[in-house]
C-alpha cells in the first residue's frame, strides 16, 4: 500500500506543478485582457465625451445657451454629483460657466490705463479673499513680463521697461513667445507672474486669454458674489467708469435679485436691445438712467460669449475629465423676441483626461 | 513459507508503466511549459507595444496647434501642433514625431506642480547608440525654447529596446494620406500609426491603430 502511495504522490505533484503553470498563464491571460477592455473604455470614453459636447452645442443652438444651463427644464434638472446614464456609460458633474467677467491677459497695458488698473485691482482682490499680503509683488513688473511676452518685438516693454526679453536664468529656460498667448496656463511660465504666488484656482478665476479683450458681465449666469467683485473691480477707475462707484449698491442689489424660481440673477430681455431690457427698465425706474455712462452700460451683458464646459463621464472603473472652452456668436436679436440664440461656436481648447 | 512482496516480472511492468506514464507527463509538461514560455514572450511583447500605444495615444490625443504661436513675429511661420518626418533606415521605418502636447508632462520637474504650464514638447524618435544598440526614445521640453524638433531643457527617456518600426500616415483636410506632417495649417484629420517590436527570439508583434484628432470636435473646430 505504501508503494502504491508514493505513485499517487508523484503524480499529484505533477498535477500540481502543471496546475501551477496553467494558474500562471491564466494570470497572463486575464492581465492581457484587463489592458485591452481598458485600452478600448478609453477609446469609447474619448468619443463620448467629443458627443457630448457636440450635443451640448447643439442643444445650445437649438433651445438656447440660458435655457439649456440655467432654466428649470435644463440642466439644472440633473441633481449635483448624481451619475446620469448615457447608454452603458454616465456623465456626471456638468457645470457651464461664462468667462465673460474675467479679465483677458491678452490686453497690452500701458501705465494709468483702465486696464492697467482692473489688473491692479484683481490682484489685490485676489490677495485681500486669501487675506495675505503679496511679498514684494510689482504689478508693473507682471505687466512689463506680459506684455514682453507677447509683443513682436525683441525691445523691452516700452512702457514698463522692466527685465529683458530673454528668460535664460529661469529654470527651465526659455524665450519669450512674441505673439499673443494661446492658452491661459502658459503665464506661469513668465517668473514675474509667477512670483505672483497664484493658485491654479486663483488664476482660472480671475483670468483667461480666449475670448473678447473686453470683460462683460453674463447677469444671466453670474452668481452674486461674482456680481459683487466685478462692481468691486470696475468701481474708482475714474474715466469713463466714473460712476460705478457710487451706483455700486443699487447696481448689486438690481443686478442680484432673483427670478421666481429662485435661480441665478435672470433678466427675460439683453442688454444687447437697447431700450428694451428688463435691466434698462429698472435703472429707469430708480433713476439712474440718466447717472450711468455708455461705456458702463457696456460693462453689463445678457449673454455669455466665451463659456467654460466641464463634465465627468464614467464607465465602469473608469473616469475621464472633459473641459472646453467654446466662443459663441449670437445673431441680431429680433424686437420682443427673448435671450438670442447661439448661431455659432468655436471651440477654442478641449482636454480630455 | 512464501513472503509477501513483488515478484521480478511485477516490478518491471511497473517500473515500465510508470517510466511510460512518467514520460508522457513530462512530455505533456514540457510541452506545455513551452507554450507557456512563447506565450509568455507574446504576451510581454504585446504588452510592452500596448504601453508605447497608449503614451503615443495620450500624447498625440493632446496634441494642441497653437495659432499665436504658429503666427510669430515679423511674417516669421512657426511649425506647431505635429512635426513628422517620413524616414527610413536600413530598410525599416523609422519616422520621427514632434508634438505640442496641452496636458501636464508626465516627467516635468522643473517648478512646484501649481507652476506647471501644461503646455510640452513631445519628441518621439529611434537612435543607435554604439553601447546600447537601436532604442526607441522619448523627450519631454518645455515648450517655449525654439524649434520643436530641437533641444533646450529636455528630459529623455528610452521607452524600448525592442521597437525597431514606427510608421505614420497622416490624413489631411480631403482625407489624403501624407507621409509627413509640416506643423503648418493645423492638426491633421487623424493619424494612423505602426508599431513593431521584435523579441529577442525574432518573433515581432505589430500594433496598428488610428487616433482622429480632430473628428469635427476639438480646437479650432467652428460650427
Amino acid at each position: 500500500m505504501k508503494r502504491r502511495g508514493m505513485a499517487l504522490l508523484m503524480t499529484l505533484t505533477i498535477l500540481l506543478v502543471l496546475s501551477l503553470a496553467l494558474t500562471k498563464s491564466f494570470e497572463d491571460r486575464a492581465l492581457e485582457q484587463r489592458h485591452l477592455s481598458a485600452s478600448l473604455a478609453q477609446f469609447q470614453l474619448e468619443n463620448l465625451a467629443r458627443s457630448v459636447v457636440r450635443g451640448l452645442i447643439q442643444a445650445f443652438r437649438v433651445h438656447g445657451f440660458w435655457e439649456v444651463t440655467r432654466s428649470k427644464q435644463g440642466l439644472a434638472l440633473i441633481p449635483a454629483g448624481a451619475v446620469v446614464p448615457l447608454g452603458e456609460a454616465g456623465i456626471s458633474d456638468i457645470s457651464i460657466t461664462s468667462l465673460d467677467h474675467l479679465f483677458n491677459l491678452k490686453n497690452r497695458f500701458k501705465p494709468l490705463s483702465v486696464q492697467a488698473k482692473v489688473f491692479d485691482k484683481t490682484l489685490t482682490s485676489i490677495y485681500a479673499a486669501r487675506q495675505t499680503q503679496s511679498f514684494g509683488v510689482n504689478p508693473e513688473e507682471v505687466m512689463s513680463a506680459l506684455n514682453d511676452f507677447q509683443d513682436p518685438d525683441s525691445d523691452p516693454d516700452e512702457y514698463f521697461p522692466y527685465g529683458a526679453e530673454q528668460y535664460p536664468q529661469a529654470h527651465p529656460a526659455f524665450k519669450v513667445k512674441n505673439a499673443p498667448f494661446d492658452l491661459l496656463s502658459e503665464v506661469k511660465v513668465l517668473p514675474a507672474f509667477a512670483l505672483l504666488g497664484l493658485s491654479q484656482k486663483e488664476l482660472e478665476d480671475h483670468f483667461r486669454v480666449s475670448g473678447p479683450l473686453e470683460s462683460r458681465l453674463d447677469v444671466n449666469m453670474a452668481k452674486p458674489e461674482e456680481i459683487a467683485a466685478f462692481l468691486d473691480q470696475w468701481s474708482g477707475l475714474g474715466e469713463p467708469y466714473q460712476n460705478l462707484e457710487r451706483l455700486k449698491a443699487p447696481l448689486l442689489e438690481i443686478l442680484s435679485q432673483k427670478d421666481k424660481n429662485g435661480f441665478q440673477p435672470f433678466f427675460d430681455e439683453p442688454f444687447v436691445s437697447r431700450g428694451n431690457s428688463v435691466f434698462e427698465q429698472e435703472l429707469e425706474a430708480r433713476g439712474l438712467m440718466g447717472q450711468i455712462s455708455a461705456a458702463e452700460l457696456d460693462l453689463f451683458s445678457g449673454v455669455t460669449k466665451l463659456a467654460l464646459i466641464r463634465f465627468t463621464l464614467h464607465q465602469g472603473p473608469r473616469t475621464k475629465r472633459v473641459r472646453v472652452l467654446v466662443e459663441f456668436s449670437y445673431a441680431i436679436k429680433l424686437p420682443g423676441k427673448r435671450l438670442p440664440k447661439a448661431t455659432g461656436a468655436v471651440i477654442h481648447e478641449m482636454q480630455i483626461y | 513459507m512464501r513472503r509477501g512482496g513483488f515478484t521480478l516480472i511485477e516490478l518491471l511492468i511497473s517500473l515500465t508503466l510508470f517510466g511510460a506514464v512518467t514520460a508522457l507527463l513530462l512530455g505533456g509538461y514540457f510541452q506545455f511549459q513551452g507554450q507557456s514560455s512563447r506565450m509568455s514572450k507574446t504576451i510581454h511583447l504585446r504588452q510592452e507595444l500596448r504601453n508605447l500605444e497608449s503614451l503615443i495615444r495620450a500624447d498625440l490625443t493632446e496634441a494642441v496647434y497653437l495659432e499665436n504661436y504658429a503666427k510669430g513675429a515679423e511674417g516669421e511661420i512657426r511649425p506647431s501642433g505635429i512635426l513628422a518626418m517620413d524616414l527610413m533606415e536600413g530598410g525599416f521605418n523609422r519616422d520621427q514625431l514632434h508634438l505640442q502636447v496641452h496636458s501636464r508632462g508626465q516627467f516635468f520637474t522643473g517648478f512646484k506642480l501649481a507652476y506647471n504650464p501644461e503646455l510640452f514638447e513631445v519628441s518621439y524618435y529611434f537612435e543607435t547608440n554604439p553601447q546600447t544598440g537601436l532604442g526607441f526614445y522619448r523627450r519631454e521640453a518645455y515648450f517655449i525654447d525654439g524649434p520643436l524638433d530641437e533641444g533646450g531643457d529636455a528630459i529623455v527617456h528610452q521607452l524600448s529596446k525592442r521597437l525597431t518600426q514606427m510608421n505614420l500616415t497622416f490624413f489631411d483636410d480631403q482625407n489624403q494620406p501624407q507621409k509627413d506632417w509640416p506643423g503648418k495649417g493645423g492638426l491633421p484629420l487623424g493619424v494612423e500609426v505602426e508599431l513593431t517590436l521584435e523579441g529577442e527570439d525574432g518573433t515581432s508583434q505589430t500594433s496598428h491603430f488610428v487616433i482622429n484628432l480632430r473628428p469635427a470636435m476639438g480646437p479650432g473646430v467652428r460650427f
